[in-house]
């Protein structure tokens, strides 16, 4: 059995071995040093963060079998079992390692830097994130499109939820809102009220009561579309309108103005102008229109009731409102027979 | 007596004296701020005239005052729908505003084919009598058979007799003469 060489007495640069490989270690004896060229590149790999080959681990295959130390079977590493190296100087077996494993080292050398790369990446949730992005986009409209009903079922609780979640938001925030508006309208109402009761004397429980219920019709305007003249007019008392003529030429060109920026043309009109307490309701007939101004709440059913009406009178008199030519007169008992009870009815309700 | 409404626009560019004219001798009801929001306001003006058989007729004006400018230009030909009569307004100082007539009189006939026409040639009291362009101004006034004449809203010259002058053509018997008076 043969010695085995003490550390010093080994190579500097062994036979082609790994560092540490069990093949030249000894029991009991300490891992020999690396060579230099496999310490150059392993300590290139781990200066790039890779992990150098672990000592007990082989050598890649990318080392011809040849080029790996060949103790004898038995282990022996006797001066005559390295005999073959004995003979080379180190600058020829640098260039023979070179020309043997130099495209697998630089191939070992690329992917530690490789691995080296991933495993930060791993480490690095948002370099992962920034990693995968370009594929996730096309990954997940593929399976959208391929399991529609799986993703639907899998989604729903979630989506179900979220818009429940916001109906009821929308919900709460319409509900303050109108609080809001009531809480105004009715602080000012009372003042108004009250203001109104000091005035007139009427108590202010009788105002009230009076507010609660639907609203009276006041004056009723018929005016021919075209010329905006007036072809009937009545007040319910004598504080009517001064000037009905100007007010239906006026209540004409507003909705002249309102047709021709909303883009409707000549066919429909404002229905409805409200202001604080009183609103117009105007329905349309062909050649006339109908304009009811009306105190408080409109009556229910009183816009049906207008547009029937108007209707009616354009069919009657369709004729002489095509060629209408100035004078009211010849109108005035159709239209006060058709649109007179709007006033005497209370409240103008049918 | 028998009461008659039609309705008369006043056209014309801007700054000719449109409004001055009305607010001269016109019924105003309401403020000069619809004229801005809606480009329109409307006045009345009665006038008594003698009707078709000489009998006293009542006449109501309502008048569309039209803003002048470029600013209402789409809402223009719905306002001058319906309308029996017009006066055209153009100021002396500024000749160009009688040519800028040719337009307006092209839109109203297209809109109300068989209103009538007078021309109020206004701001007279600015202009030399012998300094009143006539020429050009016979020229225009023949050329559409329109009725005009020299008016100034400041001294309130001619004012009431240019309403008259329309009334009479509205009132007149319709016979289509071809140059805008029926």
């Amino acid at each position: 059995m043969t010695t085995p060489p003490s550390a010093g007495e080994l190579p500097e640069t062994g036979p082609l071995t790994s560092a540490g490989s069990p093949e030249r270690e000894a029991p009991g004896q300490e891992p020999s040093r690396p060579g230099p060229e496999l310490s150059h590149a392993t300590s290139q790999a781990s200066d790039d963060g890779a992990r150098a080959p672990e000592a007990g681990q082989p050598l890649p295959e990318a080392l011809p079998p040849g080029a790996r130390g060949s103790p004898s079977p038995e282990g022996d590493t006797s001066p005559g079992a390295s005999a073959p190296t004995e003979g080379l100087q180190d600058p020829d077996l640098e260039t023979l390692r070179a020309i043997l494993t130099g495209p697998e080292q630089e191939a070992l050398r690329r992917l530690a830097q490789r691995l080296a790369r991933l495993e930060a990446q791993l480490d690095d949730q948002a370099a992962l994130a920034r990693a995968i992005a370009p594929a996730l986009g096309p990954a997940l409209r593929q399976e959208i499109r391929r399991s529609q009903d799986e993703i639907v079922e899998a989604l729903y609780p979630i989506v179900g939820r979220l818009v429940m979640r916001a109906v009821a938001q929308a919900m709460r925030d319409l509900m303050r809102a109108v609080d809001r508006r009531l809480e105004t309208a009715l602080n000012w109402r009372t003042l108004r009220r009250k203001v109104k009761a000091w005035w007139s004397g009427i108590p202010e429980s009788e105002l009230a009561l009076r507010e609660t219920l639907p609203g009276s019709v006041e004056q009723v305007f018929l005016i021919h579309r075209e010329t905006g003249l007036v072809l009937w007019h009545r007040a319910r008392g004598p504080s009517g309108e001064k000037d009905p003529d100007l007010v239906g030429a006026m209540l004409t060109a507003i909705q002249d103005f309102a047709a021709e920026v909303l883009g409707r043309g000549d066919k429909e009109g404002v229905h409805e102008l409200a202001t604080e307490g009183q609103s117009i309701l105007v329905e349309f007939g062909p050649y006339s229109y109908v304009a009811a101004v009306v105190q408080g709440m409109p009556p229910p059913g009183l816009h049906r009731r207008l547009a029937l009406r108007v209707l009616d009178f354009d069919s009657a008199f369709q004729d002489r409102l095509r060629r209408y030519e100035g004078d009211p007169a010849e109108l005035a008992p159709a239209a006060q027979e058709l649109f007179g009870e709007l006033l005497d009815d209370d409240n103008g309700s049918p | 007596m028998r009461s008659v409404s039609k309705k008369v626009c006043l056209l014309g560019d801007f700054a000719v004296g449109k409004t001055s004219l009305l607010r001269r001798f016109v019924y105003n009801r309401f403020d000069d701020r619809y004229m801005s929001t809606i480009g329109v306001k409307v006045s009345r003006k009665t006038l008594v005239l003698p009707g078709m058989e000489g009998e006293p007729v009542e006449l109501v004006l309502l008048l569309w005052d039209l803003a002048g400018g470029d600013r209402f230009t789409n809402l223009l030909e719905s306002y001058l729908r319906g309308s029996a009569g017009a006066i055209l307004v153009c100021d002396l100082t500024r000749p160009h505003t009688l040519d800028a007539l040719e337009n307006y009189i092209h839109d109203l006939r297209g809109a109300s084919p068989e209103a009538v026409y007078v021309l109020a040639a206004n701001k007279q009291d600015l202009v030399p009598q012998d300094a009143v362009p006539q020429t050009h101004l016979q020229a225009f006034t023949q050329r559409h058979a329109i009725p005009y004449t020299l008016t100034s809203a400041k001294t309130g010259m001619n004012v009431d007799t240019l309403f008259r002058l329309l009334g009479e053509q509205l009132l007149r018997p319709q016979v289509m003469d071809g140059g805008g008076a029926r």
